[in-house]
């Protein structure tokens, strides 16, 4: 195996993250959009997806399961996590994140942060034994029994399952891409991301665009919990805080508000790990130092991010 | 006024003693009971006052006339707090130890009000300053053996210095994003902290040398009590001053100004207030005490680690100041209290502490945005006082 | 407004007397006298298997002699959780040692936190057994009488290990991955020393924190140095992540552990992924030894939820250590510490004696496999006799291995 090799290797993996870290990111730039807020707790409500799906495979008894019922139950579970968690986030969007949306934005982002802690410890003590790491079920392990699992190019593993991530984040970015740009749904969420009250004026129900938009978001989370779950084979109650940190740090990166931005945030922020894993001494240590110094970088000198407009100061 | 003047006093006298002693038979009592008649008693006491305006409003004025008098019984009181307690509590070291890490975190919470409350700087890593204090004091008590007297004002001024490094984010940023950046710096400081070698990793720093003043070790137990007596006259200390300092710093022009900053920062800029000077200024001031009191801790302990100073850890130093009613000192002391030394008592709940700080935050920031006791306005002439 | 003053002080007064007076609530004593133990583990999070299956056999013991009719006290056990976590390890021991009722403690699974405690106990002289946690500097880095262990300690396990792997199996090109918490330095330490000693340096060493869940970084890098044997020195949530993360990763080299992940959790958490793991337990195998067996009936019949995991049988003798010191000496700390450390008898981990550090040094350590989900005591295994092939050996000598593990 040669140094370039190990270097595609770590790069590939980034990717991987690179695809969980972008659907978390969309997510905080759909609320900033419609709420102005920047809402926390969204690492935990990712944290959450991770637990109902994990629960749903052990419900449905998909493990044992064969043929197209397997498949078919795959598809059910990733749909009504996404759907649960989705009603799960705007739950707490309704109850909280709303209420003190309407004060100044450093005290709201203080109230998500309590909102998130206040879920991670709910989950860690009402989950039966939640304070363990959980084993996260090998879903798509049936779909490539026979085969070796994965193939090798030159030294480096692609395993066929990572395959498979990389194809369902493709898709859903271009479904989300869809959604936002050619449906009516669509075109509300923009309207009143850009000027709310203007929104309202032209006859558009504020309160429903900002529940679809707290829907969407959660939703995404809970498909990147499930990727993440697929990856890592373990979850633990306290995985959404670093993974809402970097989130945000992705968005930001990317420019907030901007999906696309969100997206290639996210992917920035993987790379960005696993090249100063690969390149610094000690590097796989202090990637995540790296990859926050270059958002803090960022946050000074270009708070708009890669693709955001440039930001006004409203007195 | 002057007849009644002892009587007034006798009056005051009897209040705190009977908080006191209130308070002595709520850590006597090894029960959630207590807990749940003190807040019942707290809820009778709120029905009364509203009832019986009159008669409270003549006992809170007597305290208002009488403040010299009354802070001096409360200092006699907690002075006298350590002996007291052992004749009556049975697990008195354990709570003069948790009373330890009360006042600690008053101080590292005082800290943050004059950042947040006062000129609303809103640091969100008050618990990385902290423990820049608490990692350098060890550090250098462990490897250079300096004395306590040396670390503990060091620790705060690297405290302030580590503070310098967020100058450029001070300068260019404000509001949220400010927020945002030292959220990244707070995790960056855990992450680090648990990869660098020298200060232990996530191992930490252990076998920290207990303070030593003037070649009196504070291991020793005085008066056939317990060493934590030492700390905590030594805390006491260090907690009037630095509640002194903040007093001073409240009601003078620096006060105002950083008020001003906070409440419309163009404005003071457009007044030729140089507002990043002044939170340049806050941010050096506020992370010495922070620093201070994080080694302290170090000392105390003998042992710091990175989970010590986590995000966890600054939310709990903010909802301290949120909930007491930020910019406003008695406030933190009382969120201190509340938050750091009630749950103590809860050891069934301990478990559930974590929780209800997140839920705490969330419901203050919907319901009671100002804390319990939100600060009140400014009064600057008796005449204008009484206008109003 | 005179009268109301007045009837304001007399209520006042009133208060004050009901306060001073209610003083005498509620500590009517006790007829027999009773003494409470301390018991310290991570009773939740990561590691809270490990803690609870140390805290039933603690119990458990506590129960036999409260039952025996011999005991002169009756016996309390007060249970406090560090999560192992260093920081709530100090909290909690503090917390244990300002409660003067708390005579003895056993406590700390993690060394990490173990070593993080022993000046809390020395400065309160309260003596703790040690009761899971393997870092020889717990008890050989100072000379505390506070701190005793009835385990053993690293240096046994690595020796052990050693002769195992390269002097039994023949494995010569190690790699090494250890978390960077003073347990894991230590099991690097111990295990490089007794590589040197057979003329092996390892080709790779690597440290990994605590807490991390992704490791392809550095597998990948080790992957490029082609090791035989991969050794992880360190515990079993990460021993679990590095495991799967290496198959993912088609690493074929033989998996190697320590005490670290000798817990049912792994086996659990790893399915089939954990066969043919080899890992190290000190002491004898407790299920061999006469009194191993009935230990395990009591702990069956006790109805506990967990399994005693591989420190549960050093939980039950550190109490039972405790116990016999405060029945010869009385309830009184600083005599207990003493006669703690005079500890010389036979108990169910075979005997037990108490060196001049307060460290156990009946020196043993058993190696142990992972087969059918099961850890298994090397010489009993089904490797050892020949009928399975570890994958290490099976690579070594350039075939495919095919995991011959079979559902229990």
């Amino acid at each position: 195996m040669s140094g370039f090799a190990v270097i595609l290797q770590i790069l590939f993996n980034g990717i991987m993250l690179g695809i969980q870290y972008s659907m978390i990111a969309v997510g905080f730039t759909l609320f900033r959009g419609v709420l102005n807020v920047l809402n926390f707790s969204h690492g935990d409500v990712f944290m959450v997806g991770a637990f109902v799906s994990m629960t749903l495979i052990g419900a449905f008894g998909v493990m044992s399961a064969t043929g197209f019922t397997y498949i078919g139950m795959i598809i059910i579970i990733f749909l009504l996590s996404m759907l649960i968690v989705g009603i799960i986030g705007v739950v707490f969007e309704r109850l909280a994140v709303k209420p003190v949306s309407k004060g100044p934005v450093t005290m709201s982002l203080l109230a998500t942060l309590g909102l998130g802690i206040a879920i991670r410890e709910a989950v860690r003590l009402f989950y039966p034994r939640g304070g363990e790491s959980k084993k996260f079920p090998e879903l798509f392990h049936k779909l490539f029994e026979g085969t070796k699992g994965a193939f090798e190019f030159s030294g480096v593993i692609f395993r066929y399952e990572n395959i498979l991530f990389l194809i369902i984040g493709v898709v859903v970015v271009l479904v989300l891409a869809f959604f936002i740009n050619k449906t009516k749904m669509g075109l509300a969420i923009r309207a009143v991301a850009q000027d709310g009250e203007c929104a309202l004026m032209m006859g558009v129900n504020k309160d429903l665009i900002i529940d679809v938009t707290f829907l969407i978001g959660s939703a995404l989370a809970a498909l990147a919990a499930i990727l993440y779950g697929l990856y890592y084979n373990t979850v633990v109650f306290d995985m959404g805080a670093l993974m809402g940190v970097i989130g945000l740090s992705a968005a930001v990166v990317g420019g907030l508000g901007n999906i696309y931005g969100a997206i290639i945030g996210g992917f920035v922020f993987s790379l960005t790990e696993a090249l100063s894993a690969a390149f610094i001494p000690r590097g796989s240590e202090f990637m995540d130092v790296v990859a926050f110094a270059v958002v803090i970088l960022f946050l000074i000198f270009r708070p708009s991010g890669i693709l955001g407009e440039k930001v006004f100061e409203r007195v | 006024m002057k007849k009644s003047s002892f009587f007034d006093k006798f009056i005051i006298a009897l209040v705190e003693l009977i908080v006191y002693f209130y308070l002595m038979i709520f850590f006597r009592i090894e029960s959630v009971w207590i807990l749940i008649i003190t807040i019942l008693l707290l809820v009778v006491i709120f029905y009364l006052s509203k009832k019986y305006k009159k008669t409270f409003d003549y006992i809170t004025n007597i305290f208002n006339k009488n403040s010299k008098f009354a802070t001096f019984f409360i200092v006699i009181l907690l002075i006298l707090f350590p002996f007291v307690s052992k004749l009556i509590v049975p697990l008195y070291i354990y709570w003069l130890l948790i009373t330890i890490q009360t006042f600690i975190f008053s101080i590292v919470a005082l800290g943050l009000n004059f950042q947040a409350g006062t000129t609303g700087v809103m640091n969100l890593s008050s618990a990385a300053f902290y423990g820049v204090g608490a990692y350098t004091a060890g550090y250098l008590a462990l490897h250079y053996k300096l004395p306590a007297i040396l670390t503990i004002p060091i620790g705060g001024i690297a405290a302030s210095i580590f503070g310098l490094l967020l100058f450029i984010p001070i300068f260019r940023t404000r509001g949220q994003y400010f927020a945002l950046i030292t959220l990244a710096f707070g995790y960056m400081f855990v992450l680090s902290l648990n990869n660098l070698d020298f200060v232990g990793g996530p191992q930490g720093l252990k076998n920290v040398p207990p303070i030593n003043l003037f070649g009196y070790n504070f291991q020793k137990a005085p008066f056939g009590t317990h060493f934590y007596v030492n700390y905590y006259y030594f805390v006491l200390i260090i907690l009037f001053i630095t509640l002194f300092v903040f007093q001073r710093l409240y009601n003078s022009w620096i006060g105002l100004t950083l008020n001003y900053i906070r409440d419309d920062e163009p404005a003071a800029k457009g007044c030729g207030v140089s507002t990043n000077i002044w939170k340049l200024m806050t941010l050096l001031i506020g992370n010495f005490f922070m620093g201070v009191g994080g080694a302290i801790y170090a000392h105390m302990i003998g042992f710091i680690s990175p989970p010590n100073f986590t995000l966890t850890i600054s939310l709990l130093i903010i909802s301290i100041v949120l909930l007491g009613g930020s910019d406003n000192i008695i406030g933190v002391l009382v969120g201190a209290f509340i938050l750091v030394l009630v749950p103590e008592k809860l050891r069934v709940i301990t478990e559930y502490r974590v929780m209800l700080y997140g839920l705490l935050i969330v419901l203050i920031l919907i319901f009671r945005p100002k804390g319990l006791i939100p600060f009140k306005e400014r009064k600057y002439h008796e005449s204008i006082a009484k206008e109003s | 407004m005179q009268k109301s003053v007045k009837i304001i002080t007399s209520i006042l007064l009133l208060l004050l007397v009901v306060s001073l007076v209610s003083f005498n609530v509620g500590c009517t004593k006790k007829e027999k006298q009773v003494v409470k133990l301390g018991f310290i583990g991570p009773l939740t999070g990561k590691y809270a298997k490990m803690g609870l299956g140390g805290l039933n056999s603690f119990k458990l013991a506590v129960k036999q002699w409260n039952e025996s009719g011999k005991n002169k006290y009756v016996y309390e056990v007060v249970s406090f959780d560090d999560e192992g976590v260093p920081q709530k390890g100090v909290e909690v021991a503090t917390k244990a040692c300002s409660d003067p009722e708390i005579i003895a403690v056993a406590a700390h699974y993690n060394s990490m936190v173990a070593i993080a405690t022993t000046d809390v106990f020395h400065k309160f002289g309260v003596v703790n057994v040690v009761w899971g946690a393997v870092l020889p500097s717990i008890t050989y880095g100072n000379d505390y009488p506070e701190v005793c262990r009835v385990n053993g300690t690293q240096v046994e396990q690595n020796e052990a290990n050693a002769q195992l792997v390269v002097d039994k199996l023949g494995f010569k090109k190690f790699a090494i991955i250890y978390d960077t918490t003073d347990y894991g330095r230590g099991h690097l330490q111990y295990f490089k020393e007794a590589l040197a000693r057979r003329g092996i340096t390892p080709i790779a060493e690597e440290g990994i924190v605590i807490d991390q869940k992704d490791f392809t970084t550095v597998l990948t890098k080790i992957k490029a140095l082609n090791p035989e044997v991969i050794y992880f020195g360190g515990l079993t949530p990460e021993g679990v992540n590095i495991k799967l993360q290496m198959d993912k990763l088609g690493i074929k080299a033989q998996f190697l552990g320590t005490s670290g992940i000798k817990s049912d959790d792994f086996n659990n958490a790893l399915g089939e992924h954990a066969e043919g793991v080899i890992c190290m337990l000190d002491g004898a195998p407790v299920e061999k030894l006469p009194g191993g067996k009935e230990f395990m009936e009591a702990y069956n019949k006790a109805g506990y939820q967990e399994p005693p995991e591989a420190y549960g049988p050093f939980a039950y003798c550190a109490a039972n250590i405790l116990m016999r010191a405060i029945e010869k000496v009385g309830p009184d700390r600083a005599k207990v510490i003493e006669e703690v450390n005079k500890t010389d008898y036979e108990d169910i981990i075979g005997k037990i004696h108490f060196n001049e550090y307060g460290q156990n040094d009946v020196p043993l350590a058993t190696p142990y496999v992972s087969q059918d989900g099961q850890w298994v005591p090397w010489d009993d295994s089904l490797y050892a006799k020949g009928e399975r092939v570890l994958p290490g050996i099976a690579y070594r000598e350039g075939k495919e291995w095919v995991n011959p593990y079979k559902k229990p």
